[in-house]
């Protein structure tokens, strides 16, 4: 699902910088990248998702180079192909849950909205626990809410691979518990991808592999520059 | 609906606090000098066509616009000086014009009552609606608007307004007999009470009826002193309010009628020339000293050429509004953007275009000043409706 070659990155004006000489994640597999604050771990997500962009490198995501990809390119394929998940939920608070889980939809034209995903919104939102709150906006929900309406939306594109970024940073114990069982068990049942970076040692164990970035991070300056 | 547009409407309709006080900054901005506008053009309409049908009064020296103002729409200003009834005589005997007298002092209900002659309506080409044109003393004919907002048909009766509460001397007021009520033709007539010239002089205190003393004693004390040739009355004697079929015979009038008061005189010259010629004796025989020909059109010409200069400053100050509550709105709007970078990054994240998000901000905006146009075209079209209506209030007062 993920093959990296050669990647060697740094942010302009600054001394960080990753260093990948090879990096693959298989179908359906499910990893986690650990590691100390700073080393990488978000930057390779957006890497992975191409949200960032390296030149001269080789990052092939579900089968296609997105290094290569245009812009343009890279938010269809985004949107068709990755469901990302992020700690701070990033839910719009103008919209209710029902239409935050529908988001990708109304903000790019690869999708088309149809009946079914709308069915497919309420069928997830149910199966998530959110069937009773689906005209609520994001302030009317709790914490372990917001990040289940969250997954919903990164899940209702139905994406081959999900990019989790610290899902359970903010959540209490009962409800990353209850996250990451709802963050499997979709994956599972999907066949899906999951790559989440994650502080949390304790939900390791659900995952079949951990990659500790502390071994990409290089203390001298990687030769290539972000772009976006 | 398309997603950016969608998107932007539920934010709009969302945060509907600061999208109402966005669009009333807007619509407020706007409003006021378009109302002005509508208002000045009404009033420059409705003031230059009523000029223009009273080619020239005559009344006392002064301002030309109190006197033009007194003739056109009845409106007095309390330093105006009056004019002797024999000017309009004067006027006639010169064979250049016919004069009809004025005399706007009064008010009834808060309505002006106007004190004139017949020819008056003719002049207006005035008709009435319901009874009659006023015949005797004591009648008055309502002006279409005066009977709607008072809801009085001809048989009733009105009271005219005392101008002093603690005026109790002199003065009284007069409870008058409704004959007809005027047909409505748009204009001040609508709002005035028209009565015959010499009831004014009744209300005003220069005629009155009251009891009969012929039969009275000397000891009466209604009769302060009688001889064979003259009772002079006391105070107690009764005075009558209104005038009847029974009390018309009573009434009569103290002093010389010829020297009573007119506020203006309406003239109504055949030609031009013979208004020219009698504007000229105006201003050059001594005998019309403290008189004055004024030519309604001229004066009101000048007066709105003085408001239009000082809308200019008013225009010029609204530009300067609107230009510092666009300022506000693009502030409001940078800072929002600045509130929803995350939204905003968030949705690029997800997989929208820069340029979808643009888009977003521009449906949003478009909502906005879309809502406050149509606002706008509502209240500037109510503003229509009733502009000329508030302008002939204000007016007539």
């Amino acid at each position: 699902m993920i093959s990296i070659r050669d990647l060697q990155f740094r942010y302009p004006r600054t001394d960080f910088s990753l260093q990948i000489p090879e990096l693959t994640v298989a179908e359906g597999e499910k990893v986690a990248f650990v590691g100390p604050s700073g080393c990488g771990k978000t930057t390779l997500l957006n890497l992975v998702a191409g949200i960032t962009t390296a030149d001269s490198s080789s990052v092939v995501t579900a089968g296609q180079n997105v290094s290569n990809m245009s812009s343009s390119q890279r938010r269809d394929f985004r949107i068709l192909n990755i469901g990302l998940v992020f700690q701070q939920f990033e839910l719009v608070d103008y919209l209710d849950l029902k239409s935050n889980i529908l988001l990708p939809f109304a903000i790019n034209r690869s999708l088309q909205q149809s009946k079914d995903m709308e069915a497919r919104a309420i069928g997830l939102a149910k199966e998530m626990g959110l069937g009773d709150k689906l005209k609520r906006f994001p302030q009317q929900l709790s914490q372990g809410e917001k990040q289940r309406c969250a997954i919903c939306r990164a899940l209702i594109t139905e994406p081959r691979l999900i990019l989790a970024d610290e899902p359970t940073g903010n959540l209490d114990p009962k409800n990353k518990r209850t996250i990451m069982e709802l963050l499997f068990e979709q994956a599972e049942r999907f066949g899906q991808t999951l790559v989440m970076v994650t502080h949390d040692m304790s939900i390791l164990g659900g995952m079949d592999r951990t990659i500790d970035f502390e071994q990409f991070r290089s203390e001298t300056p990687a030769t290539t520059e972000a772009t976006s | 609906m398309s997603g950016p547009l969608s998107l932007a409407w539920r934010y709009v309709w969302h945060h509907k606090v600061k999208s109402l006080i966005l669009i009333a900054s807007v619509v407020l901005t706007v409003l006021l000098p378009v109302t002005i506008r509508i208002l000045l053009w009404q009033f420059n309409q409705k003031i230059a066509s009523r000029a223009d049908a009273t080619q020239a009064v005559v009344g006392a020296t002064g301002s030309d616009l109190d006197l033009a103002l007194n003739a056109t729409y009845f409106r007095i200003n309390p330093d105006m000086k009056p004019i002797r009834y024999d000017e309009a005589k004067y006027i006639q005997e010169t064979g250049l014009a016919a004069a009809i007298p004025i005399h706007a002092r009064f008010t009834a209900k808060q309505f002006h009552v106007v004190g004139t002659s017949l020819d008056y309506f003719k002049f207006r080409g005035l008709e009435i609606e319901t009874g009659f044109a006023f015949g005797t003393l004591g009648d008055c004919v309502l002006g279409h608007d005066v009977a709607q907002q008072l809801g009085i048909a001809p048989g009733q009766q009105l009271e005219s307004d005392r101008r002093n509460a603690l005026a109790f001397a002199g003065e009284t007021p007069l409870r008058m007999t409704v004959a007809g009520v005027l047909k409505p033709n748009g204009s001040p007539d609508d709002r005035a009470v028209f009565v015959d010239v010499k009831t004014t002089w009744v209300i005003e205190g220069l005629g009155h009826g009251h009891e009969d003393l012929t039969d009275a004693t000397e000891d009466s004390v209604q009769v302060l002193k009688k001889t064979d040739k003259q009772i002079i009355a006391s105070a107690g004697v009764t005075e009558f309010i209104e005038i009847t079929d029974n009390n018309i015979g009573s009434f009569h009038f103290h002093g010389n009628v010829d020297d009573f008061p007119l506020t203006s005189i309406i003239v109504v010259a055949d030609s031009e020339e013979n208004e020219t010629i009698l504007q000229g004796r105006y201003q050059t025989d001594p005998n019309r000293n403290g008189r004055q020909l004024a030519r309604p059109p001229v004066v009101i010409r000048d007066l709105m050429s003085m408001v239009l200069r000082v809308n200019r400053f008013f225009e010029a100050n609204s530009l300067l509004v609107g230009l510092a509550t666009a300022m506000l709105l693009t502030l409001v709007v940078v800072l929002s953007l600045r509130l929803r970078a995350r939204e905003m990054e968030t949705m690029f994240r997800i997989g929208c275009s820069r340029g979808t998000i643009v888009w977003l901000q521009v449906w949003e905006l478009v909502i906005i000043l879309a809502a406050a146009t149509t606002l706008l075209a509502g209240l500037v079209f109510a503003v229509w409706s009733v502009s000329g209506e508030i302008v002939q209030a204000l007016l007539v007062g």
